[in-house]
């Protein structure tokens, strides 16, 4: 037999991942089947796994499909595909969904960052609280209950949270992934037993935004966790009890009430808190203006209609900040991959686990670039020479020195 | 060095080669057939249309395999793809397995620079002699007794656009070092 690996391999496992990457590149099985020479009966039989694969057939599959063969052969961890959670779930149902291609990155990337786990045996360190009942107590109540004990239990006081993405991924241990998605969409949630909480957001939104969506996301992860959620603009007309808390949960997260009162009192000691006030604040706390306005308005700090008469005056956030200098959101950090799974793609590099192209391929970039990235992630995680990164820093390693 | 046998040469060395601007030099100084397999040429084309774009003055990777100097070969069999298969399971990349597949299956070395595909061949024994992409550079410079300000220019070339530096403990570092000091 010309391949031990396809003789260890489940066919019907072979056969859906081949079923899956042919979906993804929009091929009838009619096509596949003339990649390969054979009638369409045959490639049905291969994909259910009824019929062997012959090697060259495999390769002939992988290139028509743009995927390389190792996606098909290599050991991969077994987990629920998110296209298959998403199905019955609103905004990704239709094949030609335009959020489709970003659902399959995004399970691609979060099943890459499991296998470097794997392959370095330094799984990333969870912290998962109990999923909250999400019953009982009326919805702005239960948001404000849940937000405060999460904060108290992340050790995040009262005040803002400069780095949220970062909370979520290091304290808390969810993969979250900042990724280009059609403009309504904002964010997408997943949850699998092997994986844990997966989030992504849309990289194309402002910061304060997407830091709206991680706190929105981060809810569904809380209270309704095996629940995967895709957000977008007006997806709802009648706006369902779990997305009310999340909205609720986000708001009170985000901005604690204690802390905006504080804040609110001491920008209107003379009695005026004005629109750079505003701005100054919403930039503080990291938030949206409009955001920060209907905080303020449901506490009745202010006026209920101070947006939408702010709006009828003209009154535009970007032009008013970029005066101010003020970028909210601007500390959160932007780049599409999390910092551990950096830390592991370049750690497994070094080591010799993946190959270059396979670190490339980890990035999505070419393998200069890749290069360039390589030194770069070897500079920021140690700013020291080579071999130094590798000295052991702890303290018993101090004292037998 | 002797080349005693064809050389596949990987993505990563053929990258190295070709960004110190001299590709088609290089791989006419070498006496036995040159060639790239048909998965690095289709992973890596982009790339070196890149590493193209930077040497407008040198050889154009298609070029070279237009003119017969870089021979591309695909899999011949199902036994050389079954094989290709199961170094990609193993390695998990495409380009690193189709070469030594193609090297292991033919009797051919394999030049490449990867820490994981060199430890793969050696720890399988595969019997596919490994040579880096250093080792080829060198052999032109002192088979062609090639000026050293031509050769402090190509490895000058290949540090900025290929974005490479050997490691210490690499056997050519010495011999970078003072390729590239002179002036």
């Amino acid at each position: 037999m010309p391949s031990s690996t396809l003789d260890t391999l489940d066919p019907a496992e072979l056969g859906i991942r081949l079923q899956r990457a042919r979906k993804r590149a929009s091929l009838t099985q009619k096509d596949a089947a003339d990649v390969i020479g054979a009638a369409r009966t045959t490639m049905v039989a291969i994909e259910k796994g009824d019929r062997s694969i012959r090697p060259t057939e495999l390769v002939a599959l992988a290139r028509a499909y743009n995927r390389p063969v190792s996606d098909f052969v290599r050991e991969r961890p077994s987990v629920e595909p998110f296209e298959v959670q998403f199905r019955a779930a609103p905004g990704a149902s239709a094949d030609d969904d335009p959020i489709r291609p970003v659902v399959a990155e995004w399970e691609d990337l979060c099943m890459s960052y499991l296998e470097l786990e794997e392959a370095l045996g330094s799984p990333l360190p969870r912290d998962y609280p109990p999923e909250y009942a999400a019953e009982h107590l009326p919805t702005e109540l239960l948001a404000e209950s849940i937000a405060a004990s999460e904060r108290r239990r992340l050790g995040l006081g009262d005040g803002p949270i400069p780095r949220l993405r970062d909370v979520l991924e290091q304290e808390v241990g969810l993969r979250v992934f900042c990724l280009p998605m059609p403009t309504p969409y904002s964010e997408m949630y997943a949850y699998d037993a092997r994986l844990g909480g997966c989030l992504a957001v849309n990289q194309n939104h402002p910061a304060e935004r997407q830091r709206w969506s991680l706190a929105h996301g981060y809810l569904h992860f809380l209270a309704h966790r095996e629940r995967p959620v895709i957000h977008f603009e007006g997806q709802y007309q009648r706006v369902p009890e779990s997305e009310r808390l999340a909205d609720a949960f986000a708001m009170h997260f985000l901005l604690p009430t204690a802390s905006v009162i504080r804040r609110f009192a001491a920008y209107g000691r003379d009695g005026r808190f004005t629109v750079a006030d505003l701005l100054t604040v919403a930039d503080y706390f990291g938030v949206g203006v409009q955001t920060l306005v209907l905080r303020l308005e449901g506490l009745r700090l202010l006026p209920s209609g101070t947006w939408d008469r702010l709006k009828d005056r003209g009154f535009r956030v970007r032009d008013a900040q970029e005066k101010l200098s003020l970028d909210p959101g601007s500390r959160e950090r932007a780049d599409k991959y999390p910092l551990y799974y950096q830390h592991l793609a370049i750690e497994a590099l070094d080591e010799g686990s993946i190959t270059e192209g396979r670190f490339a391929e980890l990035f999505g970039i070419g393998r200069v670039e890749a290069r360039q990235l390589a030194e770069a992630l070897r500079e920021r995680s140690s700013g020291l020479d080579e071999g130094a990164t590798t000295v052991d820093l702890t303290v018993g390693s101090a004292q037998a020195a | 060095m002797d080349f005693d046998r064809p050389l596949v040469f990987d993505a990563c060395a053929l990258i190295n080669v070709h960004a110190s601007g001299r590709l088609g030099d290089i791989l006419r100084s070498i006496p036995q057939p040159t060639l790239v397999t048909e998965t690095v040429r289709a992973l890596e084309l982009l790339q070196t249309e890149a590493l193209d774009a930077l040497n407008p003055e040198g050889d154009r990777l298609g070029d070279l395999i237009e003119g017969g100097k870089l021979v591309v070969v695909d899999f011949d069999s199902d036994d050389e793809a079954g094989l290709f298969l199961d170094f990609a399971a193993a390695i998990g990349d495409d380009g690193e397995a189709a070469s030594l597949a193609v090297a292991a299956s033919r009797g051919f070395a394999v030049v490449t620079d990867d820490k994981k595909a060199r430890r793969f061949a050696v720890g399988e024994t595969l019997g596919v002699p490994l040579v880096y992409s250093l080792e080829v550079i060198e052999h032109w410079s002192s088979d062609l007794e090639v000026p050293p300000f031509v050769l402090q220019t190509a490895l000058e070339s290949l540090r900025v656009n290929g974005s490479y530096e050997p490691a210490r403990s690499h056997p050519l570092y010495g011999w970078w070092q003072q390729a590239l000091a002179l002036t």
